[in-house]
């Protein structure tokens, strides 16, 4: 929301109704990093190296390809997008790239650690090293969020949690948090994947039955397939075979 | 039995077999000579006019072909055993009919392929026939009828599937050219049963009589 509408004195843009030209053109990008926040939470600047996420905008951009109705898909560096950047950002990168649609990726991890009981051991200075006083918590929240670029209209979403938590000693409280900083971003991913996935079928079947959700044309150009669908083709086989069949009583018994 | 003595089963699946299964199985498995069959409309407009007819042999996808061919292959069959020649000159009068609904009423669209179109013509040549000549099953060929025109007004309000299964991103269904198989199918019908034209009532020879050839069931 924050890159989307950085300015909350702005007008609010209302989306409309969305055109969708086929096939589509899709961007996938990280949101830039947002500020800090607080309320006994550390927020910290997860352990997702670039080529994490590279790995993950591929896999996402996997996902979108597989559509027979997707031409080509972007992943976007993360030097093309401003903190804040909005909508004005998203119009430059139409402009420069041809994409119709962006897949936005964001992530928020909060991670916290607090003392125990146990943590009397700490007055042993032995104890700093061997017992896991620390409990420890990672909270990460990841989520897709699928735009129509013209239209400023969110087409649909796809959100990916994960909770990991653990002990640690006081001496590696640290490199533990860490490690869970990066199970939890991968966990949350795999989950968002998933999800993905889940969202996109959905919104398919939604576009066939809900007309006034999204319009959708053909760019010029395209090619035409006269094709009768499985079920209406098993139908049409069915009634021309019970058809047949009698027929071929009646003959046999007249 | 489908066949008898005077009519082996081949009579009935001879047409079909040649006409539609064939071809396409053949250009499905030369894709790269799909191109030469294709119906294109700048290759049409440079006098390729042969598209209008060979378009209908190209498929974009495995199911596509399948499910085309099973329809147009069970429908030709029944059609062949009702009026020998009978889907011959449906195929030709339809074929390039299709062809060019699909390019005056879809302007954008540049290229086509598929059987589905002379498979929806055929299924309501047959029914038109069977609604009007059989007794007891009159109701399910009404029924066919009824789920064509369901089929055909509910893709024509609907804009069609827009994510069906082809193997290209840029494909999509023409809706028109199964509208456009439906009304050849009609107008076949119509002429055939109002016009009486000599020309339509022509058959090819069939079972020759009064000769020592009496009996054979082939035609010569």
């Amino acid at each position: 929301m924050q890159f989307l509408y950085p300015d909350t004195a702005m007008p609010f843009v209302q989306p409309q109704i969305p055109t969708l030209r086929l096939p589509l053109r899709v961007g996938v990008a990280f949101v830039p990093a947002g500020a800090p926040g607080g309320r006994g939470f550390s927020h910290v600047q997860a352990n997702f190296t670039e080529q994490q996420k590279t790995d993950l905008m591929r896999k996402v951009a996997g996902q979108f390809k597989a559509l027979p109705f997707v031409q080509s898909i972007e992943i976007i560096p993360a030097t093309y997008l401003q903190p804040g950047g909005g909508f004005t950002n998203l119009d430059q990168l139409r402009a420069m790239l041809g994409i119709d649609v962006i897949a936005l990726i964001a992530y928020d991890q909060a991670q916290t650690s607090t003392d125990t009981e146990a943590s009397i051991a700490y007055w042993t200075i032995v104890g700093a090293y061997v017992v896991p006083a620390q409990a420890q918590a990672t909270h990460t929240l990841m989520e897709a969020v699928v735009y129509d670029i013209p239209s400023r209209s969110l087409l649909f979403r796809a959100p990916g949690t994960s909770t990991v938590k653990g002990h640690a000693t006081l001496l590696r409280n640290t490199s533990e948090l860490r490690k869970d900083s990066a199970q939890s971003l991968e966990e949350a991913a795999a989950q968002m994947s998933a999800n993905l996935a889940q969202e996109l079928e959905l919104f398919k079947v939604r576009a066939r039955e809900e007309p006034g959700l999204v319009k959708i044309e053909h760019r010029p150009g395209y090619t035409g397939g006269g094709s009768l669908d499985a079920g209406y083709a098993l139908l049409l086989v069915v009634l021309l075979g019970t058809a047949a069949v009698r027929s071929l009583n009646r003959n046999n018994h007249g | 039995m489908l066949g008898s003595p005077t009519r082996p089963i081949m009579n009935f699946l001879r047409v079909p077999l040649l006409l539609f299964t064939l071809p396409a199985a053949l250009i499905a498995f030369a894709p790269a000579r799909q191109e030469l069959f294709l119906l294109d409309r700048e290759a049409v407009a440079a006098g390729q006019v042969w598209r209008l007819w060979s378009g209908h042999w190209v498929h974009f996808s495995t199911s596509h072909l399948v499910w085309n061919l099973a329809v147009l292959f069970a429908t030709g069959v029944w059609l062949e055993r009702l009026r020998p020649g009978l889907l011959l000159r449906h195929t030709l009068l339809a074929a390039p009919l299709i062809g060019v609904g699909v390019l005056a009423f879809e302007p954008a669209l540049q290229r086509y392929g598929g059987l589905s179109g002379l498979a929806t013509g055929a299924v309501v040549l047959l029914a038109l026939h069977q609604v009007r000549a059989s007794g007891s099953s009159r109701w399910l060929w009404a029924g066919v009828l009824a789920l064509v025109a369901f089929k055909v007004v509910g893709e024509t309000q609907r804009g069609g599937s827009f994510f069906a299964g082809y193997d290209s991103e840029s494909i999509r269904t023409s809706t028109t050219a199964h509208a456009a198989g439906a009304v050849a199918g009609l107008l076949h019908y119509s002429v055939r049963r109002f016009a009486g034209s000599r020309f339509l009532k022509m058959t090819p020879p069939g079972p020759v009589t009064d000769s020592r050839r009496q009996g054979s069931g082939h035609y010569p």
